[in-house]
């Protein structure tokens, strides 16, 4: 591979770790789920869904 | 998401960043009224607000609230209205105390320093106060107003057309976890625990406290909507200007969810779990 080849692959990696980054930290994301590494449940507890509160009962 | 203020609420809301939110009855109506695209589709408990004085205050019965100062969450809150109606019982109005408006969080030092004469929140607030011994209770809400809503779920617009399965899975969430709660006082010193460390951030004694003393401090059933009770919201926020006009049911509410919670029975669990993350 050319030395041009091998930088632009590692620009694009860079930018899918920086996508997943984002997606991790911003956006709630879970990048080990994203690729495949986990299975989700379809289940209540796993939904990632911003509800605001106040601490009163 | 915990927030310290109904006012940082509103606004995560309007901006879109919130697609759900606990909040205060008479806020989400009037925020519909303003054309914010959002609805009531649960309620979040019933009861659980109480107005405290002074341990040493010679203020006894409602009729000694003249000319004093009292700190109310907002005055969007159903506490407001609350206070309108035991006054109201009483053959006085809202000009004859001394409103202020407070974050709840800030209400027990207030009450402590004597900065204001009287508070009024949701728990557990207002029972701290009682539990630190300088409060003392004057009305728990259901003896002014039975079956009393105070925070209801919102939900926007947008989430509701776009995710509706995940709008009822909250709603359902909520029933349940309600039918777990009133499944008996080891369910509910279970969840003070489990909520004053993961979410509140609270000590779990006030939490212990409010959730048993006396246990129908604050209710988790009967959290479907009911018409009549968000009638009777409305007509009174009209009363007190909180709204510029009577509103109908379907203009602020979407019961879909909650209908579908009939027959909903508890989670079958030990005990919450705590937040991951």
């Amino acid at each position: 591979m050319s030395k041009l080849g091998k930088i632009a692959l590692g620009a694009v990696a860079v930018g899918i770790t920086l996508a997943l980054l984002h997606g991790w930290l911003n956006l709630g994301y879970d990048p080990a789920r994203v690729l495949g590494f986990k299975k989700g449940k379809a289940v209540a507890e796993e939904t990632r869904f911003r509800v605001g509160f106040l601490p009163v009962t | 998401m915990r927030f310290n203020g109904f006012p940082e609420i509103k606004e995560s809301l309007i901006a879109g960043y919130l697609p759900a939110t606990f909040m205060l009855a008479p806020m989400a109506m009037a925020l519909r009224e303003q054309g914010v695209p959002i609805k009531i589709v649960y309620l979040g408990h019933r009861d659980g607000t109480a107005l405290m004085v002074h341990k040493g205050s010679d203020i006894l019965t409602i009729r000694d609230l003249r000319g004093k100062r009292v700190a109310v969450p907002n005055r969007f809150s159903n506490q407001y209205l609350l206070l309108l109606k035991a006054l109201s019982a009483e053959g006085m109005t809202l000009k004859d105390v001394e409103m202020v408006e407070m974050p709840p969080p800030d209400m027990p030092a207030s009450l402590y320093s004597k900065a204001v004469d009287a508070i009024t929140s949701g728990e557990p607030f207002m029972a701290q106060t009682e539990m630190d011994g300088y409060g003392r209770v004057l009305y728990q809400a259901k003896d002014i107003w039975p079956n009393f809503i105070s925070c209801v779920l919102v939900v926007s617009q947008q989430t509701i057309d776009q995710h509706p399965q995940w709008v009822q899975q909250l709603v359902d969430g909520i029933a349940k976890s309600g039918m777990w709660l009133e499944g008996g006082m080891d369910h509910r010193m279970a969840a003070a625990h489990a909520v004053a460390t993961g979410y509140y951030n609270q000590d779990p004694r006030l939490l212990s406290f409010v959730l048993s003393k006396p246990p129908d401090r604050v209710r988790y059933n009967k959290l479907r909507l009911a018409r009549d009770d968000f009638q009777q919201i409305a007509d009174l926020a009209f009363k007190a200007g909180v709204l510029k006009r009577h509103m109908k049911f379907e203009e602020y509410a979407d019961p879909r969810f909650s209908e579908h919670t009939a027959g909903a029975t508890e989670y079958a669990w030990s005990g919450p779990a705590k937040p991951q993350g």
